[in-house]
């Protein structure tokens, strides 16, 4: 079935230069201000890309359980602090917070993947276990921006509603309850959309990706439901997790709100 | 000695040296005594730190030094959540859970603190119509009340709490004169009738004159402290 792959050439992958250059061109026309930025993110694209299809090579042949490991944690590392860069609504978050819920549930759905829905012989196979974390990380991380960033702008707007509740006697957790479950589904509602538009609206990278390689599509499609209920679980125990750690950071050792976190008023 | 005595046996709330931040730059000490059935008036200009006193009492402001004791314990040795309960702070502002006054009223007691889920609905009705709010609001979304009506629910929901102590921030600020002497009485009805104890901070003190039994001005509480 692969010898279905069309591949692309130097030249080929030079030519899709050209519609970067089209919208370059016109960026420039109409003075957009991003010719700069475009030119950057496409050589930043060319060599990230280039430098990550050598090392998945070189890991691919190596092959070893520490190497595979050590990988997953600098990629849950990397995105934990890209996550917590995301959230206009928060200063100073943890990043330690944001690692600890990824690595968990980034482990825990790509092991699960890995042994019990693809069955792989080792748990560390780097060609099975390195991609699948990266899909994962990529979704989850948009997921944990996302919850905690709407779990500190519920909080924000509606301290009134949680000190009145504080006042009567509520603890913390009975205080931010209902806001807890807001944060998670802001957290979780980009994987569910996918879920309800892939194959009519969107056909995802990944599956394309496979069949531009000339995978059956029948496989292919396989492979993306995997992944798109991996993504959404993984979204969701991560969303989950880094909300169940932070919420308590938003209250003092009285279990007050903070002060910071109090709205101007009514 | 005998003085002594009878203060403990009456003193419910007292705080002694308790410091607070007001902003960046002052900190505040104050000592204050409050005894059970009482109703004790906060004055004091404006920003000079009364709401934040309030708060504080009700371990809802970060305090700095001092020592607070309920019925002679101290408060390091309640937790915040039982003392907030004891202790409820009512703001000029109460906000109204999502869903209807009936939920609003009986929301104290959902709570793990609560020591009892029956919820009397009868004396919610009834502490509404004394209040001038008809029975049937019972099932009307709370977010479509006035101001006014909002904080006599406010009050009534802090009462169902059955609090040792109110810390009553301009609570009839919002008020006409006559619901605002309604809330008044009520309040001086169950100071009298069922031991509780009130701390009210008011910009219209002549509505509250004929039922204080004390005043602390806080500027003179504070002096030198600033």
């Amino acid at each position: 079935m692969n010898s279905g792959v069309v591949p692309i050439s130097d030249l080929n992958l030079i030519l899709s230069v050209i519609l970067v250059l089209i919208v370059g061109a016109i960026s420039a026309s109409l003075k957009l201000g991003m010719l700069k930025s475009l030119i950057w993110g496409s050589i930043r694209t060319f060599v990230q890309l280039f430098i990550m299809g050598y090392a998945l090579v070189w890991i691919f042949s190596v092959d070893s359980p520490i190497l595979v490991a050590g990988l997953v944690i600098l990629m849950c590392f990397i995105a934990s602090r890209t996550a917590v860069k995301r959230t206009p609504n928060i200063s100073n978050f943890p990043a330690v917070l944001a690692f600890i819920s990824l690595t968990a549930s980034t482990y825990l759905v790509t092991f699960f993947v890995t042994f019990a829905v693809i069955s792989a012989d080792r748990w560390y196979t780097a060609r099975i276990v390195i991609p699948i974390a990266g899909m994962v990380l990529g979704n989850s991380m948009n997921g944990l921006s996302l919850g905690i960033d709407r779990l500190y702008s519920e909080v924000r707007s509606r301290s009134w509603e949680i000190e009145t509740q504080l006042a009567l006697g509520a603890t913390p957790w009975e205080a931010v309850r209902s806001h807890l479950k807001e944060a998670l589904r802001a957290g979780m509602t980009p994987s569910i959309n996918s879920l309800m538009v892939v194959g009519i609206v969107t056909l995802p990278g990944m599956m394309t990706g496979q069949i531009l390689a000339g995978a059956d599509p029948h496989q292919a499609v396989r492979y993306q439901i995997v992944v798109m209920l991996m993504v959404t679980a993984a979204a969701a125990a991560g969303c989950l997790l880094l909300v169940m750690l932070s919420y308590k950071r938003l209250f003092d050792k009285e279990g007050a709100l903070r002060q910071e976190l109090k709205g101007s008023g009514k | 000695m005998f003085n002594d005595i009878v203060n403990s046996a009456t003193e419910l709330l007292s705080a002694i040296r308790l410091s607070f931040k007001l902003d960046s730059a002052r900190l505040l000490e104050v000592s204050l005594q409050v005894n059970y059935s009482e109703i004790v008036i906060l004055s004091g200009p404006s920003g000079s730190g009364k709401t934040t006193l309030l708060r504080t009492l009700a371990r809802m402001h970060p305090r700095i030094e001092g020592i607070m004791k309920l019925e002679g314990k101290n408060c390091m040795e309640i937790p915040p959540v039982k003392w907030r309960r004891n202790i409820s702070y009512l703001s000029q502002y109460p906000a109204m859970l999502p869903g209807t006054v009936y939920d609003n009223l009986f929301y104290p007691c959902t709570l793990a603190v609560s020591r009892t889920s029956d919820f009397n609905k009868q004396l919610a009705i009834d502490l509404m119509q004394e209040l001038g709010i008809p029975g049937e609001f019972m099932l009307k979304d709370a977010a479509v009340l006035s101001g006014g009506e909002q904080a006599r629910i406010a009050l009534i929901r802090t009462l169902l709490a059955e609090p040792k102590i109110i810390l009553a921030d301009e609570i009839t600020a919002p008020l006409d004169d006559k619901n605002a002497y309604a809330v008044v009485n009520l309040l001086n009805r169950w100071v009298k009738g069922c031991g509780l104890s009130v701390i009210v901070v008011a910009h219209s003190p002549e509505r509250w004159e004929k039922v204080i039994d004390r005043e602390y001005n806080i500027a003179e509480m504070t002096e030198g402290t600033e």
